[in-house]
């Protein structure tokens, strides 16, 4: 069998499977009404960059952003924000490892199956960041949403703050959300991932996830998950965790959609938004913080090739890496 | 109250200021603005206001929402500031040191994100002198009612220039600069009033005149014979040189410039004119004139000689110079004649002929400044060597003799004696060229030629060392209630007013006795 055939066949099943015709679970869809008088919403989101690889060892910053925000008749008007940076250095050596302090471990345990790990370890540092700062929030504010990037599934529990944030916003009359920028869910047992499926409705609404999908989550999952059009003219649904206030969603999504009118990102907090730009500065802050690592490998006697051959790309890979060079020779090839 | 602030900048360019205003149109080119460093405060002009291409906005153009708040400078701030923001282009024109208070050229640039603010009274202040000769032409654009004080003393030491296109505001202007030399009494004025402006009353448009403001200071002569008011302008036509009338007519070939010439070497006791008239090509000689050219010449000169105002007689010039030297000014009108170039052209070039002789050779100590309108017809390249202006212009500031500009087409005046000029009093141009010929020479002259190019009228931009810094100025409104309170002062109006109290006080007290 040629590779076409095997094409031809392979786009056959796709279309059959995208076509199969499973009796559709009636969706209960709910209206929303966004709220005239909206409570401010504050936003937190986080980022990372690696910056300096030395064997097996990886050093990153990462940071974790919170910004709250007043909606009024004439706009979007932001209060200070809080800013938290932390830098880390990950190893996927266990000896290493062993010598680093608790939460270094478990950040290694809890990625030790995962491809990549030192990536792996470093983005769960910044959700760790961003749940610390979730709960500072939350602890801080009164009558406000806080509305976090993602969903509302720790993995793994023990290093998020999930728990204490719902508890410090169910304290303080918070309404609680986790909104997922791209969701791959299946949730409603579609061949279509949920959010593919659901754009075929129009209108603004609400929908629950089926309870037989939260139950398989219940053990990480701090929340009800439902997907959502906040505005009528939104190009997709989102899935929105809720997390307190979980017996008036009404109220929770009337809340969510009048924090989603924004002409930039209709459909979509407009606070999340400038949380995610707020986070991912750091990203920009790169060369500063280079400097700073040069300086610091100059003062301990280290040659300037040595240096220089650790510096890494965001993603951690080092620059020059033989990768790199394969790259670039394919571009030049197309 | 803070604007923005600075994200890029160099000495050269400029500094560039990421605006927080939801409304650019808050701002306009050549407002003052204040940059705080640490140091110093820059005091800067708004060189351009930008808003920059953005890919959110192109894509954002033209769609339209339904119940959202429609993205725009006001309605999403981010944590930086406005979404939507535009750029102010900054030219810092003086360094204010903060300790000091000391003024320098700005040889430095403020770090980043320093705050940019509106200028306050108190900064303008400090940059703007008010001296014993100084008057406000008009508040400064951006700090209205901040009254910019230029120094007439400084102003009148060297030649200067008044531009604008028709209809920007060159006359008012012109009157109140007039005034202010009046009012703080650093010199004398000739101004060649061709339409019977300058007077007492305005024949335009009724407003008031040098004479209706400083009475006693101001003669009026008139070259209508039916004006009675006015002293009697004679001109002794013994007085006319070559060059008068070839300024005076200008259409000229230069056979007939020869011929005047020729003309001029052969008069003996005669006048030029009758000379000219009187003249044949056997007395003169086939050699210097022709027949042709001679003929044209009479005729051309015809148009000289039916002028009422030019026969023997008490000449007018003595006159003038005795008034001047008492400290008088004078207003020549041109009454019916007012129309006609070639007799202004005339009429101005004899005097100018006149006057740069008792200057330059008889060292005369009242200063005089002599308003020249329509300027380019007397400094024009191609006349300007005939003129005694060009000479006035270049030559006669050690004389006390100072040739003030007033024209809207700086292009054609010559370079040379545009480069003479030390203040340049700059209203709305829109020819590209005459806004460069305008600008020659100036600092940041990139700036300038947007400022000039977009000032609406009744706007002037004030360059030279009359005042401290270049500055953009809406002209004030020219009534009795800004005249007086701004340019001609307190002790003259209240010596004026006093004067009709006293009058109503006598006829009162007459009554009751």
């Amino acid at each position: 069998m040629s590779v076409r055939d095997e094409m031809r066949d392979a786009v056959n099943l796709m279309v059959r499977f995208r076509d199969a015709k499973t009796e559709p679970e009636a969706l209960d869809i709910r209206p929303i009404r966004a709220a005239e008088t909206p409570v401010d919403l504050v936003a937190v989101d986080g980022s990372y960059t690696f910056l300096y690889n030395l064997g097996s060892m990886w050093l990153a910053v990462a940071r974790a952003a919170a910004i709250p925000y007043a909606l009024g008749e004439d706009g979007f008007h932001p209060r200070p924000p809080v800013v938290v940076d932390r830098a880390i250095v990950v190893s996927v050596w266990e000896e290493v490892v062993q010598r680093q302090s608790e939460l270094h471990r478990k950040l290694f345990e809890a990625t030790s199956h995962r491809d990549e790990q030192h990536k792996e370890m470093v983005n769960e540092f910044r959700k760790h960041l961003e749940g610390e700062l979730a709960l500072k929030v939350a602890q801080e504010h009164k009558g406000v949403v806080v509305a976090l990037d993602g969903s509302l599934m720790s993995i793994p529990k023990e290093l998020d703050h999930l728990e204490d944030v719902v508890a410090a916003c169910e304290t303080n009359g918070n309404v609680l959300v986790g909104v997922s920028k791209d969701s791959m869910l299946h949730a409603f047992g579609r061949s279509l991932p949920d959010e593919q499926y659901l754009a075929a409705v129009n209108g603004m609404g609400y929908v629950r996830a089926p309870k037989a999908f939260e139950e398989q989550k219940r053990d990480i999952l701090y929340g009800d998950v439902y997907f959502a059009r906040l505005h009528p003219q939104a190009p997709k649904w989102f899935r929105a965790d809720v997390g307190t206030f979980r017996d008036d969603p009404d109220f929770v999504f009337s809340q969510l959609a009048a924090h989603s009118k924004s002409g930039l990102s209709l459909g979509y907090p407009f606070a999340l938004i400038e949380a995610h730009r707020l986070a991912v500065l750091i990203r920009q802050h790169r060369e500063f913080l280079e400097d700073e690592i040069l300086k610091e490998c100059a003062r301990l006697g280290m040659t300037v090739g040595e240096v220089a051959a650790g510096l890494t790309q965001m993603e951690g890979r080092r620059h020059g890496a033989f990768h790199e060079y394969l790259d670039r020779v394919a571009r030049d090839l197309k | 109250m803070k604007i923005g602030e600075v994200i890029a900048g160099s000495v050269k360019e400029g500094l560039q200021v990421k605006l927080q205003l939801e409304d650019p149109e808050a701002l306009r080119i050549g407002y003052p603005v204040i940059v705080e460093g640490k140091q110093y405060d820059f005091y800067c002009m708004v060189d351009d206001i930008v808003n920059q291409e953005m890919d959110i906005a192109e894509r954002l153009a033209g769609a339209e929402f339904r119940d959202a708040i429609i993205p725009g400078g006001g309605t999403h701030e981010g944590y930086g500031g406005p979404i939507f923001y535009s750029k102010a282009i900054l030219k810092p024109i003086q360094l204010i040191a903060k300790e000091s208070g000391d003024l320098s050229e700005p040889q430095t640039i403020p770090p980043y994100f320093a705050e940019a603010r509106h200028a306050a009274k108190q900064d303008v202040d400090v940059i703007y002198e008010v001296t014993d000769t100084s008057v406000p032409l008009g508040t400064i654009r951006g700090i209205e009612p901040y009254f910019v004080h230029v120094d007439f003393a400084t102003l009148v030491e060297k030649p200067f220039a008044i531009y604008g296109r028709t209809g920007a505001g060159k006359s008012i202007l012109n009157k109140l600069v007039c005034l202010a030399i009046l009012a703080k009494d650093v010199g004398s004025v000739l101004v060649f009033d061709m339409v019977g402006e300058y007077g007492v009353y305005s024949r335009a448009d009724d407003t008031k005149g040098l004479k209706y403001y400083f009475p006693e200071k101001v003669e009026i002569f008139s070259l209508d014979p039916k004006n009675r008011e006015a002293h009697p302008f004679i001109l002794d036509p013994r007085e006319i040189e070559p060059e008068d009338l070839i300024v005076a007519l200008q259409d000229l070939s230069p056979s007939m410039v020869d011929t005047i010439y020729a003309v001029h070497q052969h008069k003996g006791d005669r006048d030029l004119i009758t000379a000219i008239q009187q003249a044949t090509v056997e007395q003169l000689g086939e050699t210097l004139v022709h027949e042709m050219s001679l003929n044209a010449l009479k005729r051309r000169v015809h148009r000289i000689t039916r002028l009422p105002f030019l026969r023997e007689g008490k000449d007018a010039f003595p006159q003038m110079m005795g008034l001047i030297r008492q400290g008088k000014s004078v207003v020549l009108d041109f009454g019916e004649f007012g129309g006609e170039t070639s007799t202004y052209l005339f009429v101005a070039n004899v005097l100018a002929h006149r006057l740069y002789d008792q200057y330059t050779e008889k060292s005369e100590d009242r200063r005089l400044i002599v308003f020249l309108e329509e300027a380019h017809k007397f400094l024009d390249p191609e006349v300007a060597r005939f003129t005694k202006f060009a000479q006035l212009a270049r030559e006669t500031r050690k004389f006390k003799l100072i040739l003030a500009l007033v024209d809207q087409r700086p292009t054609r005046i010559d370079s040379e004696i545009r480069s003479q000029l030390a203040n340049r009093l700059i209203l709305s141009l829109k020819e590209q060229t005459d806004i460069q010929s305008a600008l020659v020479g100036v600092q940041d002259v990139s700036m300038w030629e947007k400022i000039v190019g977009t000032i609406p009228v009744r706007t002037v931009a004030v360059i030279g060392d009359a005042i401290r810094v270049p500055t953009v100025i809406d002209v004030m409104k020219y009534d009795d209630e800004h005249v007086k309170e701004h340019v001609l002062g307190r002790i003259q109006r209240t010596a004026n007013e006093m004067t009709g109290i006293s009058e109503k006080a006598r006829k009162i007290f007459d009554s009751s006795t």
